[in-house]
């Protein structure tokens, strides 16, 4: 018993070191600047990972049954909806945040073009 | 009863043990609805300003989530003595536990009082808004842990848990991780992406 105590501790323990150098390797990613998306990505993969570890030793989910799995399973499922299913529209509002963007800078150039050439008129005056 | 053996339930899981899950199922959409809004709004809102990573304080935030890991593994170990009779030992790290929960609170009251003189304020911008939202729900969390942890300690010293009877600290114990595991997931998600 109490050598299966001493293996359960120092199971505990490997995951808190994995936990630590998990949280040094997201702070390192962060600053890194990574092209694109790439570190939010990252960022996210390690905090899933981190999740998963607290999830399964700490919480002990990998010992529990398939109901208590199977429910926050469908919890988890449902916040990816909420998150995963508006992607599409924010998809449609960068769209039209880059056309509004564009016709402003027309109508920008546009005003612009136009009082340089006003004022090279009352210059010519 | 024996917290090891299959309760005489439907489900043959304890009814504390399912109503922490439920509970913790709750908190889930709770914390997930919230966590969502604020990726959709930073990803496509043009009113959503995220502060310079010099004005979040990354290196307490950092250093708040050590303690809060550390805190997460000091409730493993204490449900660990317990299973064993060691009261002592599960006292002692009770108290690691708890003072850990103290540590994180007072550096996050400091943060607090630091960005609201930077000028992020609850009211200042949609970012500020989301910030002190989900970083406070996620403090009222602790504080109301601690209170549990407190009642705890004080039946574990009492001698009122054992190898037979940890169902009590069990629960704690998975509220108390998943209070960790939410702020795993802020970190990064307001402070460093």
């Amino acid at each position: 018993m109490s050598d299966e105590h001493d293996k359960e501790v120092r199971g505990y323990l490997a995951v808190f070191a994995s936990l630590l150098v998990l949280t040094g390797m997201t702070v390192g990613v962060a600053y890194m600047n990574l092209p694109g998306s790439m570190g939010v990505i990252i960022g996210l993969l390690i905090a899933v990972t981190k999740a998963t570890l607290i999830g399964a030793f700490f919480m002990h989910l990998r010992d529990e049954g398939k109901f208590i799995n199977f429910s926050l399973g469908v919890c988890v499922l449902l916040v990816m909806v909420l998150l995963l299913f508006v992607m599409p529209d924010l998809g449609l509002v960068e769209e039209e945040l880059s056309s509004i963007r564009e016709r402003e800078a027309a109508a920008h150039a546009h005003y612009s073009g136009f009082q340089d050439h006003s004022g090279a008129a009352e210059g010519g005056h | 009863m024996s917290s090891h053996a299959p309760a005489n339930t439907a489900t043959g899981i304890s009814n504390a043990k399912l109503g922490i899950w439920s509970f913790l199922a709750s908190e889930v959409m709770l914390f997930g609805g919230l966590l969502s809004a604020y990726v959709i709004l930073n990803t496509g809102s043009a009113h959503m300003v995220t502060p310079p990573r010099s004005m979040m304080g990354v290196p307490l935030a950092t250093f708040n989530t050590f303690v809060l890991i550390s805190s997460s593994v000091a409730m493993v170990l204490a449900l660990s003595a317990i299973k064993q009779n060691h009261v002592d030992q599960f006292k002692k790290w009770m108290y690691c536990v708890i003072g850990g929960a103290g540590i994180f609170l007072v550096i996050k009251s400091y943060e607090y009082n630091h960005k609201w003189h930077e000028g992020i304020t609850i009211s200042s911008n949609l970012f500020g808004s989301f910030y002190y939202t989900l970083t406070g729900l996620h403090a009222i969390h602790i504080i109301g842990g601690v209170g549990v942890l407190l009642y705890i300690l004080y039946e574990g010293s009492k001698g009122r848990y054992g190898p037979d009877n940890y169902d009590r600290v069990e629960c704690v114990g998975l509220y108390w991780h998943f209070v960790d595991l939410v702020w795993v997931i802020l970190f990064p998600i307001l402070y460093l992406l």
